[in-house]
């Protein structure tokens, strides 16, 4: 099963698109739910982001730069 | 350790996983942008609300705060409940009407959660006193964080747990962070257990993230409550791992605090303490987990209100049972009595008294030998037929309205009272954020049948004993408003605010009291009435017409009913005693407007935003023919000197002119 990542609503301001700093994890690789995963910069501050499922990344939809409104899918996470 | 069996401490073990895979799922969820609203966790403070609540009976009762979920779980709230209620479901354990913030179920006695940090403390007190009252062996206990300790309600509220030994288990979650700012920077003695020597009981410091250790300390208090020694302080340090708010990252916790507070989790030590393998845990975990995704799925589903039920559960249906109601002044045998409205009042109070054991009296100065009986003599005496039932309360007005709301609660019918109404602002957290929005935040399971009296208007006292403080309280959702001009109505009034099941707020002039003796005021206008021999209610709700007449209505209530009634004499006026001002009755008054086409409203107290501004716009967009004016005081404090305070307040000659000016 996929589990996809959306962006969350980090931002102070509504409608406020938000930016992915970088990524803590390679597509590939295997993650845990509540690790770090990627570093996302908002309005005020830049913050870490939680990964929500268990499993291995398998996709990245946003590369460090861009921004993106909130809900948008950010990554998919294979889940056995 | 060995004085507990394997099951037992398992299900400690388990309700802390619940609640940390609670949080986390919905921690993860509102990440998604799935969930509505904010939310507060408590992730890393889970022993705190296990081992507390493992400690108590059923029949024992919670306060909780924003941060509420853990202990929402711990108290036997399940999480299809909760879950449905953050997605603001029908079937959430508030309908929907409370959210993250103020979780409760009052089946499994927990109050809804109170988002106002010490808000809770003050009313774990009064609930506590309701248990001492009906004589049962139950406990109150009040969850709160380091940050409620700076509030005033914390002081007043352990402050009369302690003076009337009363069972309540204050429980101090110190997370070191109030918001974001670090105790040290807001106490000078942050060792919170301190303070409760202070007030003359015993505090104690406990390792917050040891469950068996909160377990034990929960348990002795308890003990000690339930045997009459009076209330305990806990302090639980723990520490949140989670942010403050949903959207807040932390920053402010250095690194190594962090680190060195998750070598302390207290479900990782639980573990190793109970010699958990990694394969046990992960597969309580996962059974946890798996049980969680699916409630979620069900609540993703569940049934929402719908837009036309926004208005349920603001009150609670009345209950009223008179043995007869008279709808005018006249009598049904025959016998009445003279009264004041000081006199008639404390008949009310008796007779509501002696009929209903749940009723009793709360105030300053109220029932003490030699004393006054309150600031106007209302209460006089009654201390000896009530010996049990008149507590006399510091001068706390805050903790004093927050103790009668917990009573209330819990099914007693207070009666509290301020010298003067001006001290009502002290008190307002506790009337507008608890008493009045209660039963609407608990979906209609919580009710709170308070009754609250206020003396108001200028008489010599200066600008802070005698404010018109109606307009303050009438725009409060949940809450009745008041203000009977003669001793039938305050009679009647009062004994269907006791008997109404919501809380009512009884304003009365200290004009129109009659009280005798030293208490008698200078000034005073006669208010009196003929007061039947049996047993009258005077409907809530509905004004009265005093005097009727076709050219114009003029609207007062209180004292300007009286000059009103003066200045009528020379002119074909209806008047109207307005007397509910929360809800206003737009029958009576529309009636009137439409026969007369003019209309003058008297308020005492400022002219803007005053009741009679509601008024005005009310009649105004009801029947827009109308001819409105108003007549008040202007907006400057009440003054001391008796030329000025004349000239503050409306009286005869000023309502004459103003009929002149409408007429022309």
């Amino acid at each position: 099963m996929d589990v996809n990542m959306k962006m969350p609503d980090l931002a102070t301001n509504d409608g406020v698109d938000l930016g992915v700093s970088r990524w803590l994890a390679q597509v590939g690789q295997n993650v845990k739910r509540g690790q770090a995963l990627l570093e996302v910069e908002t309005d005020k501050a830049v913050q870490e982001v939680e990964c929500i499922a268990t499993g291995v990344l398998k996709e990245i939809r946003v590369q460090p730069g861009e921004k993106v409104p909130v809900g948008t899918i950010i990554a998919t996470i294979g889940v056995k | 350790m060995a004085q507990y069996t394997r099951p037992f401490l398992l299900g400690l073990y388990q309700q802390m996983v619940l609640i940390r895979e609670f949080e986390d799922t919905v921690k993860f969820l509102f990440l998604e942008g799935t969930m509505p609203g904010t939310i507060h966790q408590c992730q890393g403070q889970e022993a705190t609300a296990v081992g507390v609540c493992a400690a108590l009976d059923s029949q024992d009762w919670i306060t909780s705060t924003f941060r509420g979920h853990g202990h929402a779980l711990a108290k036997g709230l399940s999480p299809q409940e909760m879950l449905d209620e953050l997605f603001g479901a029908n079937t959430g354990c508030c309908r929907g009407r409370g959210g993250s913030m103020h979780m409760g179920n009052m089946a499994k006695g927990m109050v809804p959660g109170i988002a106002i940090v010490a808000g809770g403390i003050p009313l774990a007190t009064g609930m506590a006193l309701a248990f001492k009252l009906q004589k049962k062996p139950q406990v109150a206990t009040c969850f709160f964080g380091d940050g409620a300790v700076a509030e005033g309600a914390f002081h007043e509220g352990v402050n009369m747990a302690a003076i009337w030994e009363l069972p309540v288990i204050f429980v101090c979650e110190n997370n070191l962070y109030g918001a974001s700012t670090h105790i040290d920077l807001v106490m000078k003695n942050s060792r919170v257990s301190d303070r409760a020597k202070s007030y003359g009981f015993r505090g104690e410091t406990v390792d917050g993230n040891d469950v068996l250790a909160v377990y034990e300390a929960t348990q002795k208090a308890a003990a000690e409550c339930r045997a009459g020694k009076g209330p305990v302080l806990l302090e639980l340090l723990t520490y949140r791992r989670t942010g403050h708010s949903r959207r807040d990252p932390c920053h402010y916790q250095p690194k190594d605090e962090r680190e060195s507070w998750a070598q302390r989790d207290p479900i990782d030590r639980f573990a190793e303490k109970l010699q958990l393998s990694p394969e046990e845990r992960e597969q309580i975990q996962q059974r946890i987990s798996a049980q969680l995704t699916e409630a979620v799925e069900r609540a993703k589903v569940a049934p929402h209100p719908s837009a036309s039920e926004l208005g349920a559960y603001v009150f609670r249906e009345g209950n009223q049972t008179p043995t007869s109601t008279h709808t005018s002044r006249g009598t049904t045998s025959g016998k009445t009595r003279r009264l004041g409205i000081a006199d008639a009042l404390r008949e009310a109070i008796t007779e509501e008294m002696a009929s209903d054991s749940r009723v009793f009296c709360i105030g300053e100065d109220i029932g003490v030998p030699g004393g006054w009986g309150g600031a106007f003599t209302v209460t006089l005496g009654l201390e000896k037929r009530f010996p049990d039932r008149m507590f006399n309360t510091p001068i706390a007005e805050l903790g004093s309205f927050g103790v009668a709301t917990g009573a209330a609660l819990m099914g007693m019918r207070p009666i509290a009272d301020v010298q003067y109404g001006d001290f009502l602002f002290l008190a307002s957290d506790q009337i507008i954020n608890n008493a009045a929005k209660m039963s609407y935040m608990s979906g209609g399971d919580a009710s709170v049948p308070l009754v609250m009296r206020a003396p108001v208007g200028a008489t010599g006292r200066g600008s802070q004993h005698a404010q018109n403080l109606e307009r303050y309280f009438t725009g409060v959702p949940g809450l009745k408003v008041v203000a009977p001009s003669n001793a039938y109505d305050a009679k009647g009034m009062l004994k269907a605010a006791v008997r109404d099941g919501n809380p009512v707020l009884i304003f009365e002039h200290k004009l129109l009291y009659g009280s005798k003796g030293a208490r008698a005021e200078p000034g005073a206008v006669d208010a009196t009435s003929e007061i039947p021999d049996e047993d009258y209610l005077v409907q809530l709700g509905r004004a009265a017409i005093r005097r009727e007449g076709k050219e114009v209505t003029i609207l007062a209530w209180l004292l300007m009913v009286h000059y009103a009634m003066q200045a009528a004499t020379e002119i074909d006026a209806e008047v109207i005693d307005v007397r509910s001002l929360s809800p206003i009755d737009w029958d009576t008054i529309g009636t009137s407007a439409r026969k007369t086409g003019r209309v003058l409203i008297v308020e005492e107290g400022p002219v803007t935003g005053g009741v009679g501004a509601e008024l005005a716009a009310g009649i105004a967009e009801r029947w827009p023919t109308t001819r409105i004016m108003r007549l008040a005081s202007p907006d400057v404090p009440v003054p001391f000197t008796p030329v000025l305070e004349n000239a503050y307040r409306p009286d005869a000659s000023r309502i004459r002119k103003a009929l002149q000016e409408l007429s022309i």
